[in-house]
């Protein structure tokens, strides 16, 4: 019904819900997504009725509000800044687009990192580069980081620029769903529901896609030989 | 086996790593600027293609009930045409009786 008032009034200078009943009483549901304790600054469910009620400019503010948090969880998953900022235009452009499929049974917030996760994995499908050789050509932060860890494999190592270079070289070889799964599921330690919820996948298919991320990861830490490390 | 241990510690620290790794959460400045600017051309661009359509529709609506009027006077005649003459339906309703004789077998 949402969707059907928006498709019918979908201009944006001019954007009128008074024929949408339907909006109303679902954004008067939604009064628990205040995210902003500032009683200055308006509510993420106020901003979403403005924008749903005809007045677009209001998603700046929504822009504003999540932009660090988006470009954040990005930058996880693209390096390049001018793709960085491409798939971040791509969030908000599908979030204004799909403003109104927003039931507000959960966070906001939760509903467009979840967004955001999936057009990077979008974008990791379509932008899959050549993924060899990345192990022989090693930054000296990387190798130095790697001589140590040799040296001593019982230590922390892990505060170490070096590590952290590698860990990227790792993740630039892992195929798209792979480097998704070791993201969310390693490095963030979500559990397999809340991956299956944030990627649509079915909680079998996250199993044997993380069962799959974790053989992958070990194939291409075995290129890696630690010998001449020694 | 010592190799195997070595890559056990190595996946494990390098996810440690990647755990403690902080945020980059910088905006290029005027980054929200840009996504309005960017809504506001292909929503436009949209309100436009929607506008041409309905045109074209509507131009098309006089015409389509025209054509809808003179095909169903076209169709009148014809009808009319198949229609069965009287004496022919009372021969029919007179031997039907003598016709479903023929039949039974």
């Amino acid at each position: 019904m949402i969707t059907s008032c928006l498709k019918s009034n979908y201009n944006f200078e001019q954007i009128h819900w008074s024929s949408c009943p339907e909006v109303e009483s679902s954004m008067a549901d939604s009064t628990h997504i205040d995210i902003n304790d500032s009683s200055t600054s308006k509510s993420d469910a106020e901003i979403i009725h403005a924008v749903l009620d005809g007045d677009a400019q209001s998603f700046e503010e929504i822009i504003t509000r999540y932009q660090p948090r988006v470009f954040a969880t990005i930058r996880k998953y693209a390096r390049r800044d001018s793709e960085v900022e491409d798939i971040a235009q791509e969030v908000f452009i599908k979030a204004f687009r799909k403003l109104h499929t927003f039931r507000a049974e959960a966070p906001f917030e939760h509903w467009i990192m979840r967004l955001t996760v999936r057009t990077c994995y979008d974008f990791l499908r379509k932008h899959q580069r050549n993924r060899e050789n990345s192990f022989t050509d090693l930054s000296d932060p990387e190798k130095d980081w790697l001589q140590d860890f040799i040296k001593a494999p019982d230590d922390d190592h892990t505060e170490k620029q070096g590590a952290t270079a590698l860990v990227q070289t790792l993740m630039e070889q892992m195929s798209p769903a792979g480097k998704l799964i070791l993201q969310l599921q390693e490095i963030e330690q979500k559990s397999v529901k809340e991956i299956a919820e944030i990627t649509g996948w079915s909680i079998s298919l996250v199993k044997v896609r993380a069962f799959r991320a974790r053989n992958e990861m070990r194939k291409h830490l075995e290129k890696i030989d630690l010998t001449q490390y020694l | 086996m010592k190799q195997n241990m070595s890559l056990e510690q190595l996946q494990r620290q390098l996810i440690q790593a990647a755990r403690q790794a902080e945020q980059d959460d910088r905006v290029p400045l005027g980054f929200e600027q840009r996504v309005m600017k960017r809504l506001r051309r292909e929503t436009s661009r949209y309100g436009n293609r929607l506008a041409v359509i309905s045109k074209g529709l509507w131009a098309a609506c006089g015409p389509a009930i025209a054509m809808a009027i003179i095909a169903f006077f076209l169709s009148q005649p014809m009808s009319m045409n198949r229609e069965i003459p009287a004496d022919l339906a009372l021969e029919n309703a007179v031997l039907s009786p003598l016709m479903a004789e023929n039949e039974l077998w």
